[in-house]
């Protein structure tokens, strides 16, 4: 679905933030990129969808291929609602469909908030919004930078489910940037470490989905990828 | 309740102390008119008053318009080009940083002689026009990034971008600097009557130098009650507005 290949990029000639980085993304699957502060995951996003140009390398979309960002500070439209903030990508593309609407906002669980403004939300509640307005673009693939970042960590466990489920029920594909180990293993289906602009290794944690989400978190395929994922972590931050 | 009730205890004891010490020390009227003086002189000649007051009203409003409109697209040329802001925005602190009461007279001799009223809005332009450029200017420029970078993604029109977008960012900036340039553009309206003198300007600051030329000292002290009720009442008016167009924003 999405294939990026050899991509470089750098904000200034001195220092190179993507060096060299391939991956795949295939249909309904979630992939996330780890690694410390500054590594260039968030530059990647922002190089598959197209809000930056590389210096060198392919991003390959199909033509069909929609992408839709959300971002760790929910970037909502604090004097819009949030049926507005939800419309916000098919009023760009000139054409608002209120069904479409209705069921993004029943997907993040926020039917009933319609008229309420962000002002009134709380964090959790935001994020959803930002999820429904990603999902009322009607993406193949759904870009998330560090969304979960500032949430505390039962409403990250909620989002994470409703991730989960969305995958389930959409079928679009994730890119997911994170720099938590535990929140990349249970999620993802695959997990590039990334160092210095390059993927250092991949982990595949291969959880069964069908157990309850608390087994899942303790169950040998999670704690191995944890430990996977935390010793290729202290490459990257050598 | 208490931002209302505490200013107007205060003023009204105040205005008791006032009258009492006018009273009690026989302080002459020409020095010192009681607030009852001024209150008579002031109803005493409302249709007056009420003419003087919708003139100076007029043309601050005419000057604030103007202000706006053309701060607003100052503003916006800025935030389109570079080149147009490092180009002209050194005028505009010109204009902000020279003395209005120094430029009056100026202007009152190029467009003033056959028409005064156009001086004066002119003069309170000049004053009211800075602080609405410099915070629309700013606020066009607080634009949040992430919010930009999706008007990008979805694939947003320039039209669409300046509509849904930069507007509503800039609208606080905007009513925060009509707060500050309601007030200036009254005194740029002000000014403008002192300089341009008798016989030809109509409003309230005319009407405080010629009570004062008369040594009428309760009536120019009921043009400068008039003068600061217009003030408040652009002020509060235009805070007022800021609440209800901001108010779901926290």
């Amino acid at each position: 679905m999405l294939s990026v290949k050899n991509l470089a990029f750098s904000y200034d000639p001195e220092s190179t933030v993507v060096n060299g980085l391939s991956f795949d993304l295939n249909e309904g699957e979630i992939v996330s990129l780890l690694g410390p502060s500054g590594c260039g995951k968030s530059t990647v996003l922002r190089l598959v969808s197209d809000l930056l140009k590389p210096d060198s390398g392919d991003v390959h979309l199909p033509g069909e291929g929609r992408v839709s960002f959300v971002f760790q500070d929910h970037a909502l439209m604090p004097w819009a609602n949030v049926s507005e903030n939800v419309a916000l990508p098919q009023k760009l593309r000139g054409k608002v469909e209120n069904s479409v609407l209705a069921e993004a906002l029943f997907s993040v669980g926020l039917t009933g908030y319609e008229q309420r403004f962000p002002a009134e939300l709380s964090g959790g509640q935001r994020m959803r919004v930002s999820i429904a307005r990603a999902l009322a673009a009607d993406p193949s693939i759904l870009l998330m930078d560090e969304p979960f970042a500032a949430l505390d960590e039962v409403l990250r466990f909620q989002m994470n489910e409703l991730i989960l489920n969305l995958r389930e029920t959409r079928r679009f594909a994730i890119l997911f940037v994170t720099h938590s180990l535990y929140e990349a293993a249970y999620l993802s289906d695959r997990i590039a470490v990334m160092g210095e602009g390059r993927i250092l290794g991949w982990v595949t944690p291969k959880l069964d989905r069908t157990l309850p989400a608390e087994e899942q978190r303790t169950s040998p395929a999670f704690l191995g990828a944890v430990q996977q994922l935390s010793e290729l972590m202290k490459v990257s931050q050598q | 309740m208490r931002q209302i009730v505490l200013p107007f205890m205060a003023f009204a004891a105040a205005l008791i102390f006032w009258e009492y010490y006018v009273t009690a020390f026989e302080v002459p009227k020409f020095v010192l008119p009681a607030p009852s003086a001024i209150w008579a002189s002031l109803v005493d000649n409302l249709p007056l008053w009420g003419e003087a007051a919708w003139s100076t009203l007029w043309v601050t409003l005419q000057a604030l318009l103007a202000a706006t409109l053309s701060g607003i697209l100052f503003a916006l040329g800025f935030s389109l080009s570079r080149t147009f802001e490092a180009t002209l925005y050194p005028f505009a602190v010109v204009l902000q940083v020279t003395p209005v009461i120094a430029i009056a007279p100026l202007v009152l001799i190029w467009v003033g002689i056959d028409n005064v009223e156009r001086a004066q809005v002119i003069i309170a332009w000049l004053v009211a026009f800075f602080p609405i450029l410099a915070n629309m200017s700013a606020g066009l420029k607080s634009v949040d990034k992430n919010l930009s970078d999706l008007f990008r993604l979805y694939g947003a029109t320039p039209l669409q971008r300046f509509w849904l977008l930069m507007w509503p960012t800039a609208l606080p900036y905007l009513l925060a600097s009509l707060k500050i340039s309601g007030g200036l553009a009254l005194i740029g309206g002000v000014v403008a009557e002192f300089v341009a003198g008798s016989g030809t300007a109509t409003g309230l600051a005319w009407r405080i130098i010629e009570a004062g030329n008369r040594l009428q000292i309760e009536k120019m002290f009921a043009g400068l009650l008039l003068l600061s009720a217009l003030g408040m009442l652009i002020f509060y008016g235009f805070a007022l507005l800021e609440q209800q167009l901001l108010k779901h924003r926290s």
